[in-house]
């Protein structure tokens, strides 16, 4: 609908509008500029004051030179949950599958010119022959495959060996001489790729749900009760408005290992800046977007899954039947904190993984098995031992009998805590 | 900004080239102009109020185009014929062929404007893109089946800018009903016009001009900024636009009369004449499709006496029964013959009230 204004002036265009190209001649036409795609360079960090090298102090929140002191603050705003996300438009599906290529990018340090060769995967860097942290300035915007927030490391190296240290220190099924790794390790704060989610889910379910109900019927002469299901049709919708939820973008990290360190708090995102990466490093996706929505839908329609099952009130529930809509969907790109480590024990490698925002540990431990094993054996022999002697003084008459029973409860309860231990003691060792 | 005045033309023939005079109706207020020398006694456009001559307050430039009939007179009975299906009790007056023989050609003023028009604009524009969403099914022992669903949805964008463009033939109202008379006929393409000839106008009725140029302004600067609305649209290669704003100046306006064709008839139904309107290009028909109500009424009163008297004559046979079983069985068969016709009695009248109340109102 058109509307003649007599009085507001129309020209000229508002801030920040630059001309574009017009189909009709005689009709200009000016639009908001565009947000420029960064080009593919590096930005360096140096101290204005000593001209050292800059790095993002965890403790400090802030760029800090080693050699002066002097620190700066990065301009990025914390925006939490409110970071920008998008929709799933065709274009920005199809582009990426494609990633951000393949090939490895050669940049000129801007401190001494050298050619620091960056890896398609990584978006920080150290030039090798002046020791400047580079970190790629490529940010959101234009592109929404670019990172557009991260949570700041929040705990420093030292915090986060303290937290090693008192880790691998905990549990007695691990070898004692655990204690001394820490010294041994090199905790390196790196920036993990993860997407998050946003959807509303509609489930509309038809299912046959049972109600128990108790009858009485009569048998043999005397009257007796019974339980029966009585089966009816029952229909019902769900709503599950699910806000931000975590995938890995990345394959080379181990899932359970990075099942444990979460969860992150997402309220501490900060939009993207190339200065809270400096110092540390950071990596790109290597599971695409694509991918990862794949995983993320599954586990939402599982939880819209459940969400019906319990809508329909009953536990006795069959023939289910649902149709699930995905509405508003929405994806951002984010680079969350983490510290890695290995160590070698035993002939064998073993990964750690620190929550760089919350210091929560995670990771692979060596098993003592001989205390394991010890362990079980003091767990079955009560009930072995029990049940031998009462099964030896079962001619004796009640008292054997009695033995016998305790002895099994108790050789039971023994197993299954054979089979907690067992499987603690194995998720310990996995990645 | 109007180069062109009005004047009181005293010779329309003169300025038109087609032997016209003006005719003023007292019930519906409208003038025409019609055949000069010839005896009009009623309204041609309501056929409802005597008209007297007037002089003609017309602008000394006869039209300049005229759109061109597409529906000839050989085909109006078709176009009417087709209009009057489905229609209850006929009144007898409401036929085809006698709808044809009282059609006259009318034609209806509009204006066109050419002009320049200088201006800054603004609007949002929007252009469509796809999202791609999901729709999955569960199903105990087949599990999950997904399904992929690809949504259309509309970025807006804000833009401002210029224009300086002439614009030719812009229409403008120029009767005070223009836009009740184009609800009623629907659309004309004017992309069709030919140029005026006065034989456009012998022995048609045209309606005169209520709207001058000055006072037909509003709407013909509505109609520039929609037309400079969709080339801004088309400047940015957008899909769609909305809040746009204008501020102009409109210069070398030149205003010109394009005359619309039409037919205009008429019907009696019980006391009262109904008028029909036929889009001359599209072959649209607008009027009151009545029923007739007094022949509705008429059955209906039959079918009731026809009740009655099965009534009375079956149950005298069902009384009869009492002497002859038989009778009492042929009566009952009768009563029920009775009964029945009783029911339906009333539809014919109920129906056409229905029908006329839904159809037979002037649209």
């Amino acid at each position: 609908m058109s509307e003649i204004q007599s009085e507001a002036a129309l020209w000229p265009p508002p801030e920040g509008f630059i001309q574009m190209p017009s189909l009709v001649t005689g009709i200009e036409l000016y639009g908001p500029a565009p947000e420029e795609e960064a080009e593919e360079k590096t930005r360096s960090f140096k101290c204005p004051h000593c001209g050292g090298v800059t790095t993002y102090s965890a403790a400090e929140r802030q760029l800090t030179c080693p050699h002066c002191g002097r620190a700066q603050r990065v301009g990025a705003e914390q925006v939490g949950q409110r970071a920008a996300e998008f929709e799933f438009t065709l274009e920005t599906v199809e582009r990426a599958q494609y990633g951000w290529g393949e090939e490895r990018r050669e940049l000129a340090c801007e401190s001494c010119g050298a050619a620091v060769t960056v890896a398609p995967d990584v978006l920080t860097s150290t030039c090798a022959f002046c020791g400047s942290n580079h970190v790629l300035a490529r940010s959101a915007p234009g592109n929404d495959l670019r990172p557009t927030a991260l949570i700041p490391f929040a705990v420093d190296q030292a915090q986060c060996q303290a937290q090693v240290a008192e880790w691998l220190g905990q549990g007695w099924m691990h070898p004692p001489e655990l204690r001394n790794m820490r010294a041994l390790m090199d905790m390196t704060g790196v920036y993990l790729p993860f997407w998050t989610f946003d959807a509303h889910v509609r489930a509309k379910w038809k299912a046959e749900v049972g109600t128990a109900k108790t009858e009485r019927y009569y048998q043999g002469g005397e009257w007796k009760t019974r339980t029966v299901i009585d089966w009816n049709w029952r229909s019902g919708r769900v709503h599950l408005p699910i806000n931000d939820h975590l995938v890995a973008g990345t394959a080379r990290v181990s899932r359970v290992i990075l099942g444990k360190a979460t969860p992150f708090d997402l309220h501490g995102l900060a939009e993207y800046d190339p200065g809270y990466l400096a110092g540390w490093q950071a990596k790109t996706y290597d599971v695409g977007l694509r991918q990862t929505w794949e995983i993320a839908r599954e586990e939402m329609r599982e939880r819209a899954k459940r969400a019906c099952y319990s809508d329909t009130g009953s536990s006795h529930v069959r023939n289910m039947q649902m149709t699930t809509d995905f509405a508003d969907e929405r994806w951002r790109y984010v680079l969350l904190p983490v510290y890695l480590a290995s160590y070698r024990f035993d002939e064998r490698t073993f990964q750690v993984m620190v929550n760089g925002q919350t210091g929560k540990v995670a990771g692979q431990k060596p098993v003592a098995w001989l205390r394991v094993w010890l362990a079980i054996a003091a767990m079955l022999s009560p009930g072995a031992c029990l049940g031998l002697l009462g099964l030896l003084a079962t001619p004796l008459g009640g008292i054997g009998i009695v033995g016998l029973v305790v002895g099994f409860v108790l050789f039971v309860a023994g197993l299954v805590g054979t089979v907690i231990l067992f499987q603690k003691a194995r998720a310990s060792e996995e990645a | 900004m109007m180069e062109n005045t009005t004047r009181t033309a005293t010779d329309v023939t003169a300025v038109w080239g087609a032997p016209l005079a003006a005719v003023h109706c007292a019930h519906c207020g409208e003038a025409h102009l019609v055949t000069e020398g010839e005896t009009v006694s009623v309204c041609p456009f309501c056929f409802q109020g005597p008209v007297a001559s007037q002089p003609a307050y017309l602008r000394e430039e006869p039209p300049e185009q005229v759109l061109p009939y597409e529906v000839s007179e050989r085909n109006l009975a078709d176009v009417l014929e087709r209009w009057l299906r489905g229609i209850w009790f006929r009144p007898t007056d409401l036929k085809a062929s006698q709808l044809t023989q009282r059609a006259r050609r009318y034609l209806i003023p509009l204006w066109l404007v050419d002009g320049r028009v200088e201006a800054a604009w603004r609007a949002d524009v929007g252009f469509d893109y796809q999202v791609v969403s999901h729709q999955d099914q569960y199903r105990d022992g087949a599990g999950w089946r997904s399904q992929e669903v690809k949504e259309t949805r509309v970025r807006w964008e804000p833009r401002a800018g210029r224009l300086n463009r002439a614009y030719e033939n812009v229409a403008g109202p120029a009767l005070d009903d223009h836009r009740a008379l184009m609800a009623r006929m629907g659309n004309f393409n004017l992309s069709r016009r030919s140029a005026y000839s006065p034989e456009a106008v012998t022995g048609a009725v045209v309606r005169i001009p209520s709207l001058e140029p000055e006072a037909a302004w509003p709407g013909v600067e509505a109609a520039f900024a929609r037309t400079a609305e969709a080339e801004c649209q088309e400047a940015a290669a957008a899909d769609h636009i909305r809040d746009f704003a204008l501020q102009a100046e409109h210069n070398d306006l030149n205003w010109t009369l394009l005359l619309l064709p039409a037919y205009v008839t008429w019907y009696k139904e019980g006391e009262r004449v109904w008028p029909v309107l036929v889009n001359g290009q599209s072959g649209r028909v607008s009027g009151a499709r009545r029923a007739s109500a007094r022949k509705a009424n008429v059955t209906s009163a039959v079918l009731g006496a026809l009740a009655l008297l099965l009534f009375l004559a079956g149950g005298g046979l069902a009384l009869l029964g009492a002497i002859a079983p038989p009778a009492a069985v042929l009566g009952g068969l009768i009563l029920l013959i009775g009964v029945l016709l009783a029911v339906i009695a009333p539809i014919p009248a109920i129906g056409v009230w229905v029908f006329n109340r839904r159809n037979g109102l002037e649209r």
